[in-house]
């Protein structure tokens, strides 16, 4: 039996309604302007729909649908950053995250602050709140560590960029989907970006960005099936940041997917990784030659553990669970090069596992008596 | 006899590691193991759920694989050339 888990980089197995979904969708004519319209027909409306329902955002138009949250996120760097600016962001971003910034640096001179994290990549609200200047533009987090699972305090956060009126860019990359998130709860002006093809269980190539209003300068142009006289591109939202033909039938199998989620529910998905992550921890943290990530809170909904080997690379150890004991991790810097810094694991990485939902209890055991295996290999 | 198909630089999110799977027209047996090994030293874990060995080649290359696998990883070290692939080649199609 061959275990996935690698859920922080793609879910697997899909829902059959995706897959059935996607296929309707490949084998049906469309002869408008699918995704365009603002009617409660329209294809592409109604995941805009679902996704507004499922994360409590008011308004569908504010969800952009995006073809990954990588997209997003440039969305935003490049309209807010576009005159440069200061941004404050903190050492666990994602390379979705750093290299917009490093590029937003070269090219546009903006400058920007790393918040380094406490021992557990706990990203302090003090050291963010320390580091605001008078033009800080931006503050930029993730949600939760795509590395170590920690969950970010986000509402605090916002609370406080809300409490100086500076724009917030929420990477939920590794949250939405995992842990049940309400945007409306949410204050000041909020930009959220999320991946569909993550725990929000559609397919890659489908993503999402969440705008507060629409304000925020527009850097794509082109066609958009409607208005086509206009000589400048639509100001309205959502058409405001999208152009070109739109990944239909991956947004039809992301609708279906978030209905899927809509009735299953995450908060019990969230309890059930939580679960899996502490047998896993418990079971390995005493385990002579391994080194455990620390997880803030001993918080696991993200439903991640990555550790280390004494004596073994991440990448060797992904070999030996991949083609000795039938478990496809994932091994290396998980694009996240700056945090592996702040626990001394680059640039050899580590090795991560990351469970689903669906995952039988049972799993967190049998990844724990792999790795004590290979913990028994490097003693030897 | 066992041949290379093919010699595939693995790309991921991995370290800055040369890290590349070889192909085999065939699966690893034992011999095709301890043939690699020449003056390396070889780790053989046969009690595992699929047996695997890892042979090192100190300065050139560890290679990892399973028995009855048909491919293996190889980790080249900083200082491996290209003659130490083409060796590790022609050590495997010589088997």
């Amino acid at each position: 039996m061959q275990y996935y888990l690698n859920h922080a980089a793609s879910s697997f197995p899909k829902p059959t309604c995706v897959a059935k979904a996607m296929h309707q969708a490949l084998m049906t004519a469309n002869h408008d302007a699918p995704g365009r319209g603002h009617h409660d027909g329209d294809i592409l409306w109604k995941c805009r729909a679902s996704i507004a329902r499922l994360l409590g955002v008011h308004k569908p138009e504010q969800i952009i649908l995006t073809p990954s949250a990588t997209h997003g996120i440039n969305t935003v760097i490049t309209g807010l950053l576009r005159n440069g600016g200061h941004v404050i962001t903190s050492t666990t971003e994602h390379n979705s995250v750093l290299r917009p910034l490093y590029h937003a640096q070269k090219d546009f001179g903006a400058q920007v602050t790393f918040c380094s994290t406490d021992e557990s990549a706990l990203i302090d609200v003090d050291r963010i709140r320390q580091s605001i200047r008078k033009n800080t533009c931006l503050i930029a987090v993730s949600a939760a560590s795509n590395v170590t699972g920690t969950i970010q305090p986000i509402d605090k956060i916002a609370s406080l960029a809300a409490s100086v009126e500076i724009p917030l860019l929420i990477d939920a990359a590794q949250y939405i989907g995992c842990i049940p998130f309400n945007y409306s709860a949410l204050p000041g002006r909020v930009f959220v970006v999320f991946a569909g093809h993550k725990a929000l269980l559609g397919p890659a190539g489908t993503g999402g960005l969440i705008v507060p209003d629409n304000t925020l300068p527009q850097s794509l142009f082109g066609g958009t099936g409607i208005r086509s006289e206009l000589l400048q591109h639509p100001e309205e939202l959502p058409l405001r940041h999208e152009a070109g033909t739109p990944n239909i039938p991956g947004f039809i199998g992301l609708a279906a997917a978030v209905d899927y989620l809509l009735k299953a529910g995450i908060e019990t998905g969230a309890q059930h990784k939580h679960q899996l992550v502490t047998l896993l921890r418990d079971q390995i943290k005493d385990v002579p030659g391994v080194q455990c990530l620390p997880l803030a809170n001993n918080d696991g909904r993200a439903g991640i553990v990555s550790f280390t080997l004494s004596n073994m690379t991440a990448s060797e150890a992904g070999y030996i669970l991949a083609d000795v004991f039938l478990m496809l991790t994932r091994t290396g810097l998980h694009c996240a090069p700056q945090i592996h810094r702040h626990f001394k694991t680059f640039p050899e990485g580590t090795v991560r596992i990351s469970f689903g939902a669906d995952h039988p209890l049972d799993t967190a055991t049998e990844c724990a008596t792999a790795i004590q295996e290979l913990a028994g290999m490097v003693q030897s | 006899m066992t041949r290379v198909l093919s010699i595939k630089l693995l790309e991921n999110c991995l370290d800055s590691s040369t890290v590349k799977e070889v192909s085999l027209d065939g699966p690893i047996d034992e011999t095709l193991m301890r043939r690699l090994v020449e003056d390396g030293t070889l780790k053989y874990y046969p009690h595992f759920p699929r047996p695997y060995f890892r042979i090192e080649r100190a300065r050139q290359y560890v290679i990892q694989g399973v028995i009855n696998n048909d491919s293996l990883r190889v980790t080249f070290s900083p200082q491996a050339t290209a003659q130490t692939e083409q060796h590790l080649q022609t050590q495997i199609d010589q088997s």
